[in-house]
């Protein structure tokens, strides 16, 4: 049997022409649209004609752009350098691993209570198929699945942060309490401030309503999932076999069905991932949480053509590694499919 | 068949479930609800809308960067005073300027102290040394930090500074002497501006020692009342007070700003006293938050105009008759509302009224007028796009319904009119290219004068830069500022700029709109602060009222 690492690696090779179209395809696209980066940033002021070609030339923005995209092509392999944003002037690299990790501790504490909790209740409709539960459970998950995130968290910050007020309306962390960047993470980096109790219970109190907002489309889609591939497993024969041999219940429950119906759900971990980034693209905006989605969403609008490409290229390759991985595991998880 | 298989519900365990998840929830509620601070008085948060992209003012562009930078960081040679617009001594004690108005002897203060942070602490006080440095690095090409940190000195060359400092001269440690190619009337004016902020020459030459030049742009030392201690982009910047700060060191200790780029996230944590002060609250929000007793409100007159250009180049809009009828045919005064929630008053001036101490006259509303203009042009009929201005700024805060509005009036004098938009960055670029036919822009003063705006939006040499989208290029009118412009005597420049008024006024290049309010709250309690309608922060003079 080949190790996990090989089949791991062998998945991550075959995605890399994907890769590579998904990298091609960002450049070219970003710089189609119309509008300027450099004229985006002067705004109002406008430029004259030579400084703007004097910028364009500064920026390597004046070659044709295959060229530009040979250039830059070279950077990202040879040097891994991803350029420099046109806004702040500062490596996207190191603004990405910033953002990188907010998003990472949102979206995975977003995942730690829908996971569970989508799980169960899929469970739950499952087994009371076809009765008042299951057809309650059907309705609250359509409603988290159709309800525009931007629209709940918008709810969520009204009621508890400025009505009731018993949740910060936005931000990371008190502003008074200071945490070093250590991981990335205000959660672990709290423990290493001067207060880290009062920094960890702050972190937290900021973090909850966004992962709450963040995790109702992955509940949904979990919780369908759950249910439809329990549903499914339970038709098997082999179920039927099971029952009619007397075993309890509880353990054709737990082992037979669970286990078989929790596969399609793994498998899905791609499409969960990717439901996460792009609910956070909304949650971000709206709790200015500085991630990915904010990124990449402010980026946008004043094309900074680096930050932009930056920043899609590494959404699509979590999507892909977490594909990657969810295949290369899958063999371990169904003994069926080893050979 | 398999709801049977399952049996009965399984109550206990969902109940069970429930019941941890609530309480998880509770305890992680109660447990993480922030412990209130005491309340300090020595603390200050800045909801700010923005990063700054450096913190270097020479190098930004952007009103966040500024008072991200110039204002708590560095100090210039010379200041405004709020209100009156007069320059006032800063860094530099005294200045005499020689009779033809080329030089511009100043005598600096001495004892003036930069900060000691990122590792460097300075040998040597504040001394005209610094200045040369500071301004040099912009002036001269080949100066070893003028292509530091991308090198584009945006300002210093749009005030025309690049084309007007012959040498800065350094007579002695406290004396320094700026020769100018020739006389010009606003260079005391710009030296306040924050790109004129005077950086260390000691630190430049510390960094270029470790060979890392590249941090003068991002580890800031100055002589502000300031000094930077973290910066997270699009999350935190916070200072701490310096304590040698020459006119004694700031009574805010900790002084944080608290990146919220959502006007209504920053409206909220305003509400909830999350913020001390809120930068650009939307108009929307103002009589709410005028209404909270624990906020404390600032309005003034603001230094802006919005205005709706039209593209002269083009056909038909190529005759003034058209363009003072389209003029005549927008009633002003019924946009202050819906638009401004009445916080404005309507103009027709492309400066703001302050500085020309022009009267705060009411526009002239002629529908019939207009009719017969357009007659006379042969114009019946005429057809157009109108560009909504897509971004909220305090000159026009919703440019889509303005649009719907003037579409309304022009309607009834027989001319159809036709909106559209583009995202930011495209409504620039399209429009520098002139591709379009009438479009919503507006300007805020840099500097509190009157040719910053006339020199910038209507002159002839800015038609490609795309800051003249009226494309606009009348000989006589920018005669007037160029003799203006040599001119030192305030009253004369004014009474040219005032002619020059006349000449747009026949030619109607644009319709000037509105001039808007400014506004600020600030949580009850603070004092000695004072709203600068130039839009900067100075947070240097506040401090907590004694209970």
């Amino acid at each position: 049997m080949k190790s996990w690492g090989f089949l791991f690696f062998k998945r991550v090779l075959s995605s890399l022409p994907s890769i590579f179209f998904i990298l091609f395809l960002v450049f070219l696209l970003v710089r189609l649209l119309p509008g300027d980066p450099i004229l985006a940033l002067y705004g109002e002021r406008g430029l004259s004609e030579d400084e703007l070609l004097f910028y364009r030339k500064q920026w390597g923005f004046d070659k044709p752009l295959l060229i530009q995209f040979v250039i830059f092509f070279k950077k990202v392999i040879l040097y891994f350098d991803w350029g420099v944003s046109t806004v702040s002037r500062t490596s996207v690299l190191v603004d990405l691993k910033n953002y990188l990790s907010a998003t990472l501790e949102l979206s995975l504490l977003a995942l730690s209570w829908s996971f569970p909790l989508g799980y169960y209740l899929g469970k739950l409709s499952a087994q009371n198929v076809g009765t008042k539960i299951d057809k309650a459970l059907s309705q609250i998950t359509l409603f988290f699945y159709s309800i525009p995130v931007f629209w709940l968290g918008a709810v969520l910050v009204f009621l508890f942060a400025y009505t009731i007020n018993i949740f910060p309306v936005s931000g990371r962390i008190d502003p008074f309490l200071r945490v070093d960047n250590i991981t990335g993470f205000y959660l672990i980096d709290a423990f290493f401030s001067e207060k880290p109790f009062q920094s960890f219970l702050s972190a937290c109190h900021h973090i909850i309503l966004p992962a709450l907002v963040l995790g109702t489309i992955p509940l949904a889609i979990i919780q369908k999932l759950t249910r439809v591939s329990t549903l499914q497993v339970s038709k098997d024969l082999y179920i039927q076999v099971a029952r009619s041999k007397g075993l309890p219940e509880k353990k054709i429950n737990s082992v037979h069905i669970a286990k078989n119906a929790f596969l399609p759900i793994f498998t899905s971990g791609g499409v969960v991932v990717a439901s996460l980034i792009s609910g956070a693209v909304l949650t971000e905006t709206l709790f200015s949480w500085p991630g990915m989605g904010r990124w990449l969403v402010t980026s946008l609008l004043a094309r900074d053509y680096f930050s932009v490409q930056a920043a899609v290229f590494f959404i699509g390759i979590i999507v892909v590694l977490t594909q990657a991985l969810v295949d290369s595991f899958y063999g371990f998880i169904d003994p069926r499919v080893k050979s | 068949m398999y709801k049977n298989s399952f049996g009965k519900v399984n109550s206990i365990k969902f109940y069970f479930f429930g019941i941890i998840f609530m309480i998880g929830l509770v305890f992680l509620n109660l447990g993480c609800q922030k412990k209130q601070i005491a309340s300090d008085d020595s603390r200050f948060v800045y909801c700010t809308e923005g990063s700054p992209s450096i913190f270097n003012p020479q190098l930004a562009t952007d009103g966040t960067s500024f008072n991200a930078s110039s204002q708590p960081l560095y100090n210039r040679l010379v200041t405004l005073e709020l209100g009156t617009f007069k320059v006032k001594p800063e860094l530099a004690e005294s200045w005499k300027i020689n009779a033809a108005g080329t030089e511009y002897h100043f005598k600096l203060r001495s004892g003036v102290l930069f900060h000691t942070n990122h590792g460097f602490a300075p040998q040597k006080k504040f001394s005209s040394q610094d200045v040369a440095f500071t301004f040099n690095r912009m002036l001269k090409k080949d100066h070893s930090y003028h292509k530091v940190n991308g090198g584009s000195y945006e300002y210093f060359k749009a005030m025309g500074l690049d084309k007007l400092i012959s040498e800065v001269k350094i007579v002695s440690e406290t004396e320094v002497v700026f020769v100018l190619k020739r006389p010009s009337a606003t260079f005391l004016k710009n030296l306040s501006m924050d790109f004129a902020s005077i950086l260390s020459a000691e630190y430049a030459q510390y960094l270029t020692q470790k060979n890392s030049k590249d941090q003068m742009g991002f580890k800031p030392i100055g002589t502000g009342p300031f000094i930077l201690t973290e910066y997270r982009k699009d999350s935190i910047i916070r200072y701490a007070s310096f304590q040698n700060y020459y006119k004694g060191p700031a009574k805010i200790k900790d002084l944080i700003y608290a990146i919220t780029p959502n006007s209504l996230t920053r409206f909220q944590k305003m509400q909830t006293l999350e913020c001390d002060l809120i930068a650009e609250p939307s108009p929307v929000h103002w009589e709410t938050l005028s209404k909270n007793p624990k906020l404390q409100t600032f309005k003034q007159d603001g230094l802006n105009v919005g205005y709706i250009a039209f593209n002269t180049k083009l056909e038909k809009f190529s005759d003034s008759r058209v363009r003072r009828a389209l003029s005549l045919a927008m009633n002003k005064e019924s946009y202050l509302n819906p638009i401004f929630k009445g916080e404005a008053h309507s103009t027709s001036y492309p400066v703001p009224y302050q500085f020309l101490s022009l009267e705060k006259r009411k526009h002239i509303y002629n529908p019939e007028e207009a009719k017969r203009l357009l007659k006379e042009a042969g114009q019946e009929g005429l057809k157009f796009k109108l560009w909504t201005l897509p971004v909220s700024r305090p000159y026009m805060p919703n440019g889509k319904k303005f649009g719907e509005l003037v579409q309304q009036d022009l309607k009834k004098i027989g001319v159809e009119v036709e909106l559209m938009t583009y995202d930011w960055p495209t409504y620039l670029s399209k429009s520098r290219a002139g591709e379009h036919e009438a479009i919503q822009m507006g300007w805020t003063s840099d500097n509190g004068d009157a040719e910053n705006f006339l020199q910038t939006l209507l002159s002839c040499d800015a038609v490609g830069a795309g800051s003249n989208l009226a494309q606009w290029c009348n000989k006589s009118f920018d005669e007037f500022l160029n003799t203006a412009e040599a001119k030192v005597d305030d009253s004369e420049r004014e009474a040219l700029y005032k002619k020059s008024l006349t000449v747009f006024n026949k030619d109607q290049p644009w319709v000037p709109v509105a001039q808007s309010k400014v506004f600020r709250v600030l949580k009850k309690g603070w004092l000695g602060y004072s709203l600068n309608p130039l839009g900067t922060e100075n947070f240097y003079p506040l401090s907590k009222a004694a209970l």
